[in-house]
């Protein structure tokens, strides 16, 4: 593999911020780091930089190994979340930062800077100082500073978290479209899933100093690995109960007096107590117009909320309890206060088995 | 009575509300430091004859100062002093401020605060206790002459003992200058420089010290000004050899009576100093310097 983590922990005195961390990247992949505040993800990102050192294992890129060198042999870049543009520098000379370095010859780094202001629309600011950039302008410049020295891999820090709503939008699909043009891994630290669903080939669901699951954004969004990344990428309902299973047959869950469909149940052992978790796309409404209950909750609308492209219907079922309903069709035949019943493809829902004493 | 006040500080606009708020201090500084420096230039062109000023302009004064040999020897020996007093400060400043910085943690403000421990006395004292270490008695040589080394003959009433006591006098304005800047200073560029390929010496190079340039630069001006006049340390530390310009200058307003000469020397005194700030402000780059704000926005 192009960029191979093995085995990385790293300790701040009695504090485990990372522990037994294996990721292995493609040279063309562009890979998020998710997860919460506090969750080792950032500390991750500042052992590949170089910028601290792990208690054990190996970084390797491009087949070198890295882990003993400082960042400035590592071949690396990174953008930063608060920028740090170098002040007292124009953003010519915050681009030409990382050439002056290499001992790149003139020539060249202009040509380079060139490249750089013109892929990012900088030309026009170049003589500029940073306090004189608006905050998507400053983030241009610093994820040019990345991009011109050409590295092996980028490293991105959140760098998207101070901008606003728009700007992170039209970013997200340069950003993506820079990783696709240079063919390098980008690694995307990021708490917001949206960014990271978006943009990245892969995605790694960090928590509490370990990756919970690493793989295609798709199979972590749609097949969860963990309990952690069902409860954090996406939202869903969660349904706690016994488990029925017959062998081969599909295994039933005992929720309030129904008897809900779970499908095959992978991680749940019959007559046990687990956990069901259903994303709120998923999870159907339909009004109570005689049709069968069977495997269906039977709840209360109590609102509907109006989110634009989709609607979030909340049904109060069983005492004050709410269950989320999500659908793009607004127009659904339901209103507030009506008898309704949930649903949901039982092959849609993720099943954990509950911890002994839950 | 005060709702008359308030009614009538509010139809002021932004400008009139600034003169009113800084009319006291601005009136201070006019009264006891812009007349006082014009009654010296006034009075440096007059004469003194027998303690008394008597009124008729001439320059006398001022070829005095600048052709009387012995002047010139104690103004350029100020203005080397100072200048080895000042750039040792900020030497010896440097790696204080930027220890209290970085690993200061929580004590930071106390450590610092240690700096303003010199000042619980007033400087005379301050000079003469260092009289106590550096003198042919002092400590220092005493505790030398016990263990059987010879005293280290420069520090007695020399100019190397004045230069001793100021820098001891000025380190903590120096300190503070540095310090206060590198408060301001966001380690964190650092990481992007090494990042971007810097190891740590380039690092500093490139970012920590352009960054905090003007707070180096202030500190040197807080010393080399001061130990430019100084009169107290070269009396009481620099010997017979070890006159300062400010030293004699002092001794024509109290034991010559010779006003109008130690006015000359006192704006002479003041040429050198706003010679020396002047172009100090011409090598600092204010863009340059990473303060936010300057520079339009167009």
């Amino acid at each position: 593999m192009y960029l191979e983590i093995k085995n990385i922990g790293k300790k701040f005195g009695l504090f485990t911020a990372l522990s037994n961390v294996d990721l292995d990247i493609a040279k063309n992949e562009f890979v998020s780091l998710l997860g919460p505040s506090g969750s080792g993800k950032s500390t991750l990102l500042r052992v590949i930089a170089g910028l601290e050192q792990p208690t054990t294992g190996s970084i390797v890129i491009d087949g070198e190994d890295v882990t003993s060198l400082p960042p400035y042999q590592r071949g690396i870049a990174m953008v930063f979340q608060d920028f740090l543009l170098f002040p007292h520098m124009t953003v010519r000379e915050n681009l030409l930062f990382p050439l002056r370095m290499l001992k790149m010859d003139k020539r060249e780094s202009e040509e380079r800077i060139d490249w750089c202001c013109g892929i990012l629309s900088l030309t026009e600011l170049k003589d500029r100082y940073p306090n004189q950039l608006s905050g998507g302008q400053q983030q241009r410049v610093a994820l040019g500073r990345g991009l011109v020295c050409r590295p092996k891999v980028l490293l991105l820090d959140e760098p998207l978290a101070n901008l606003d709503r728009e700007l992170r939008r039209d970013m997200e699909v340069e950003i993506r479209s820079y990783q696709i043009q240079l063919g390098i891994p980008f690694i995307y630290v990021t708490h917001n899933q949206e960014e990271a669903l978006s943009m990245s080939d892969k995605i790694a669901v960090v928590n509490k100093g370990g990756i919970e699951d690493f793989a295609e954004k798709s199979v972590v969004y749609d097949k969860p690995k963990t309990r952690f990344v069902a409860q954090f990428v996406g939202r869903s309902n969660i349904f706690s109960g016994r488990v029925s299973k017959s062998a081969g047959g599909p295994a039933t869950l005992h929720w309030r007096g129904n008897h809900l469909p779970i499908g095959a149940a992978d991680g749940a052992a019959d007559g046990l107590h687990a956990s069901a978790y259903v994303k709120i796309e998923n999870t159907h409404i339909e009004a109570m117009d005689g049709t069968s209950a069977e495997g269906k909750i039977r709840g209360k609308l109590r609102d509907v909320i109006f989110r634009g492209q989709y609607a979030e219907y909340l049904v109060t079922v069983g005492e004050g309890e709410d269950v989320v309903a999500s659908s793009i069709d607004s127009s659904t035949l339901v209103k507030p206060g009506d008898d309704v019943l949930l649903s949901w493809d039982p092959g849609k829902v993720d099943v954990f088995a509950d911890g002994a004493g839950a | 009575m005060s709702g008359w006040i308030v009614q009538r500080w509010l139809k002021l606009d932004q400008n009139q509300r600034f003169l009113l708020l800084t009319a006291p201090v601005t009136l201070f500084l006019i009264l006891f430091f812009v007349v006082p420096l014009i009654a010296i230039l006034v009075v440096s062109f007059w004469r003194t004859e027998s303690y008394q000023l008597i009124v008729d302009w001439n320059i006398d004064n001022y070829i005095d100062v600048l052709t009387e040999p012995s002047y010139r020897v104690f103004l350029l020996r100020s203005i080397v002093t100072a200048l080895i007093v000042s750039v040792t400060c900020v030497a010896l400043a440097w790696p204080i401020a930027y220890f209290v910085i970085r690993y200061g943690g929580r004590y930071k403000l106390l450590l610092v605060l240690g700096l303003a421990v010199p000042f619980l006395t007033g400087i005379v004292l301050r000079v003469i206790a260092l009289q106590g270490v550096l003198g042919p008695i002092g400590l220092l040589n005493l505790g030398l002459m016990k263990i059987g080394i010879e005293p280290i003959q420069a520090l007695m009433y020399t100019k190397t003992a004045t230069a001793v006591g100021l820098i001891y006098l000025y380190l903590p304005f120096v300190t503070t200058a540095i310090y206060l800047s590198l408060l301001n200073f966001n380690f964190r560029l650092l990481d992007a420089a090494k990042v971007f390929g810097a190891g740590n010496f380039r690092a500093f190079w490139e970012i920590t010290w352009p960054l905090n340039w003007v707070g180096t630069v202030i500190g040197f001006a807080l010393t080399f000004v001061p130990s430019l006049a100084s009169a107290v340390t070269p009396r009481f530390l620099g010997g017979a050899n070890g006159t300062l310009f400010g030293l004699a200058m002092g001794s024509q307003f109290s034991a010559t009576g010779t006003w109008s000469l130690g006015a000359a020397m006192g704006v002479v005194l003041f040429f050198v100093s706003g010679i020396t700030l002047f172009t100090i402000s011409r090598i600092v780059n204010l863009k340059r310097s990473g303060f936010t704000g300057v520079g339009s926005r167009d």
